[in-house]
């Protein structure tokens, strides 16, 4: 490629170097010839005004001597001839006679030899006609010629007549002596030309190619960069003709750059070309750039590109180039777009949170405080952010918060969980939930305490309705129960009041009797008593277990409650024939518990398990164990086990769920209000298969709930 | 009234009500004995004594109907009357269907309750007759040959003598000394008398 070039530049100039030469050889030969036809035309017309002469004279002679030919004449001339000095070293000299129609040759004079004798020819006769310049000069004419003589030589002659003496005289010489010189110039030049092509040739591998190496390097160094730059860069001209297109432009317009170039740069943007304005940005000497603006680009594909453009002028020479850098800013755009929505998200699920959510700094003064926070207390933001966190909190709570915020700070836990009470802004407590936390920054230094408020209030009421709700429907379940007990409970109270009603029948008689009695009576009266007060005794208890009253919760004996329980629950039991079997381990302790709720659980599972033995007959005892024992050192167990049909696993299944019943008349709510009532007081409530036959019921009581989450 | 021998078995697993149950019949005069339930009833009744049951349907161990069922299966055959709780309607029908004579419901009229017995006592004297007569023809059906026993059947069947004799394949003269044979025997005066032994003895 370089060589070729470099081939072709000496061809070329060799090429030029030879032509402007040869024009010069050619010019300087063609003035040579004119100088030499008028040196010719110059000698011939000396010649005849010579012969002119000599004829004069030879007339006058010849008027004086007679004897004096024209012969002579001519060799006066012949001699004086001898003296005279020729031109070259082929010019020729002749005179020829007309002589009719033929031409004679009188002599030529070669000159060469031209101080030897004149050659004279025996006079040549040759036909008066031709282009010979002879010829010519003996029809009359004057001149010169560039013809062929009779060698058959290129001569170049000057011809003139003498017409008075019919002679014709021409001086020529041959063409070659006149080339020579030029030819062997020629020669020369061209060697010249050549050996300077040659050294110029060296000259210029030996300078001007590592220069146009260097420039080749630059150029695609630059080309390379253009290429490779990651950016578009466009150049166009003052019209906005593209010159130039890279690659990273190809790729960002969908053009390639053939396809580009030439055409206007404004066709590449949606908008007016975003050229640079006087004021707008740099100013240099080389020119202006404007600053980078965001602009929508075309792409070949007709889609819109967010582009990010630079475009900056300059000017070199007398051309203005404008440079336009193009970046795609499609990726940043949507990186930027996701970021800014995801700042938006955040932003929007700190504000829009359900739960109150405030920031404040290790000192407590507010930073943050969500639109959740705000509504709560009633503030605005603004005037949040003004109040230190104790500004907020119920006073009585503070040494709480304080407490706990000192745990987090030195990381002894990772959040706190707070019951705290938040004063609003009319000065009303609201019960809350506060969930701390601290953000630490990357030094791992506590930054920020973050709080999570949740307002507790409404939960609280409608915890308070719900335990209402599971009051009343324990007080129903406990109604219902006694209904089904009511035969039991009227067979109860009937037993005393049959007998009270027998005693005085028998009393009566005895008086009517007349047998003086009164041991007899007054003792029958003392079991009449009895028996009224025992009648008393069982609607009193039963009064105890329907009364309607808040739960309370109190310390219990155990011993106390299972009695109670078991006095009332035989009355159902006696009814039924069955037997209650009571194993109480000793020293129990007492328990804190609502007593009603418990005996209510007690009184039900005797209670199915009563229904349970109905159909059970002999020999297996009607028999129900009530057994309470010690579990741990911290809980009590009570079973209630009996021998009756036991439970189908189905049934096991369902068995606490709500309104599940295997009874015909069954409510279906006594073991799922147990059990609630037992998980209420932080035990549980199961169920086993007894393996003698029948059922096991038992639940654990934690001895003091106290403490536990059971809703008071 | 003659009811020396009836005495009031009272059964309750209640002792107010046994106790006061007991003072009524004593005030009336009527012998009675209380036990606080069927097994203890069961376990001291003594055979030879008579009278009637006063037996609560309702208690622990075994209840009155079972008690009822048991008396059935070992033939003890004593008249009850259950005294019965509310509610124990059905209790009491089955009671009386399975041949209990009354029930009352609790707490009962005493008079009532006292009249019941009564009637029930003197039923049971009179039965104990008709059961003393019964036992008499019955013990006395037992002297008789086979081929006695079998001319007094067809004779109570109202067969005459040329029949009995054609039927057996005997003598009229053998059947007339079967007859009189017959007659002596089971101290019958007549063949009314004959008939009605017959048809007591046929009974049971």
């Amino acid at each position: 490629m370089k060589n070729k070039r470099i081939l072709l530049l000496v061809l070329i100039m060799t090429a030029i170097a030879i032509s402007a030469s040869g024009l010069a050889i050619t010019m300087l030969y063609h003035t040579a010839i004119e100088q030499q036809t008028i040196r010719l035309t110059e000698s011939a017309q000396r010649q005849v005004r010579l012969l002119k002469t000599m004829s004069l004279n030879a007339r006058f002679y010849a008027e004086r001597s007679p004897d004096k030919t024209f012969s002579d004449s001519v060799l006066h001339d012949r001699e004086a001839r001898e003296l005279f000095k020729g031109f070259g070293n082929t010019g020729v000299f002749i005179l020829a006679k007309r002589d009719g129609n033929q031409t004679s040759f009188i002599f030529s004079q070669s000159l060469p030899d031209a101080r030897g004798p004149v050659n004279l020819t025996p006079p040549l006769t040759v036909p008066l006609a031709g282009p010979l310049p002879m010829q010519q000069a003996l029809a009359g004419n004057s001149g010169s010629i560039v013809t062929l003589d009779y060698r058959d030589v290129m001569v170049l002659a000057a011809f003139e007549p003498v017409a008075e003496l019919n002679l014709g005289i021409v001086a020529k010489m041959d063409m070659a002596e006149i080339r020579k010189p030029f030819l062997r110039a020629g020669i020369l030049v061209t060697l010249a030309t050549l050996l300077l092509v040659f050294i110029g040739t060296l000259g210029i591998r030996r300078i001007g190619n590592p220069l146009v190496s260097k420039l080749e390097e630059n150029e695609q160094r630059l080309r390379a960069i253009l290429d490779t730059a990651a950016d578009g860069i466009i150049t166009t001209d003052a019209q906005g003709r593209i010159n130039s297109f890279n690659q990273a432009a190809e790729h960002i317009f969908g053009y390639s750059s053939e396809e580009a170039i030439d055409n206007n740069i404004a066709t590449l943007i949606a908008e007016p070309y975003p050229y640079p304005l006087p004021n707008d940005g740099d100013q240099s000497d080389k020119g202006t750039a404007s600053h980078e603006r965001e602009v929508t680009g075309l792409h070949s594909d007709g889609s819109e590109i967010p582009l990010e453009i630079t475009v900056s002028e300059m000017q070199e020479k007398n051309a203005q180039i404008t440079t336009s850098i193009v970046r795609d800013i499609t990726e940043r755009k949507q990186s930027m777009a996701a970021l800014h929505q995801r700042k938006e998200e955040l932003w929007l699920i700190f504000e829009k949170a359900p739960v109150g959510i405030y920031i404040c700094t290790l000192n407590g003064d507010i930073l943050r405080a969500n639109h959740a926070f705000c509504s709560l207390l009633g503030y605005t933001e603004s005037e949040l952010l003004a109040k230190h966190y104790t500004d907020i909190i119920h006073s009585g709570d503070l040494r709480k918060v304080q407490t706990h915020s000192r745990k987090l700070l030195v990381c002894e836990s990772d959040s706190i969980l707070l019951e705290v009470s938040f004063v609003e802004k009319q000065g009303l407590n609201i019960p809350c939930r506060l969930r701390g936390s601290v953000i630490h920054d990357k030094n791992g230094n506590p930054l920020l305490y973050v709080a999570h408020i949740e307002d507790r209030s409404e939960q609280l009421k409608t915890e308070q309705i719900v335990r209402e709700h599971a009051e009343r429907l324990a007080h129903v379940t406990r109604l219902s129960s006694m209904g089904e007990m009511t035969t039991s409970i009227a067979h109860e109270i009937n037993q005393p009041l049959s007998a009270i009603a027998t005693y005085a029948a028998a009393c009566q008689r005895l008086i009517d009797q007349d047998q003086p009695l009164p041991e007899e009576v007054q003792l029958t009266l003392g079991k009449i008593r009895s028996q009224a007060l025992r009648a008393g005794d069982v609607i009193d208890r039963l009064r105890k277990l329907i009364r309607k009253r808040k739960g309370r919760r109190q310390q219990q004996e155990c011993y106390d409650l299972i009695t109670e329980v078991i006095n009332f629950s035989e009355v159902d039991a006696h009814y039924h024939q069955v037997k209650i079997h009571k194993e109480l381990e000793p020293d129990l302790p007492s328990i804190y518990i609502d007593s009603v709720q418990i005996q209510q659980v007690i009184i039900n599972l005797l209670r199915n398990a009563i229904d349970s033995m109905a159909t059970v007959l002999p020999p297996i005892n009607k028999e129900i164990s009530l057994r309470v024992k010690r579990h741990g050192d911290k809980s009590i167990e009570i079973a209630v086990i009996d021998r009756g049909t036991g439970l189908s696993p189905e049934a096991r299944d369902q068995l606490f769920s709500p309104f599940f019943t295997t009874k015909p008349l069954g409510l279906g709510m006594g073991l799922s209000i147990s059990r609630s009532i037992v998980n209420a007081h932080g035990g549980q409530l199961q169920y086993t298969a007894n393996p003698e036959g029948g059922s096991v019921f038992l639940f654990i009581l934690p001895i003091n709930a106290r403490k536990s989450n059971a809703t008071q | 009234m003659q009811h020396n021998k009836q005495t009031v078995f009272i059964i309750d697993d209640d002792e107010a009500m046994r106790d006061s149950l007991g003072l009524l019949m004593k005030s009336v005069g009527f012998e009675y004995k209380t036990y606080r339930s069927g097994l203890d009833f069961l376990d001291n009744y003594d055979v030879e004594s008579s009278g009637c049951l006063l037996l609560d349907i309702r208690m622990p161990g075994i209840s009155g109907l079972e008690l009822q069922t048991k008396m059935k299966e070992i033939s003890l055959d004593l008249p009850i009357i259950f005294i019965t709780g509310h509610g124990d309607v059905t209790m009491a029908v089955e009671a009386m269907k399975k041949g209990a004579i009354d029930f009352f419901q609790k707490p009962f009229r005493d008079q009532e309750l006292l009249d019941r017995i009564g009637q029930v006592f003197e039923q049971a004297q009179f039965n104990q007759q008709e059961q003393a007569k019964h036992q008499q023809a019955l013990s006395r059906l037992e002297t008789l040959t086979t081929r006695e026993h079998e001319v007094m059947y067809l004779v109570i069947e109202g067969a005459g003598n040329k029949t009995i004799a054609a039927d057996l394949g005997i003598s009229q003269r053998t059947v007339e000394l079967h007859r009189a044979h017959v007659m002596q025997k089971m101290h019958a005066s007549s063949l009314a008398q004959l008939v009605k032994m017959g048809f007591l003895l046929q009974q049971q």
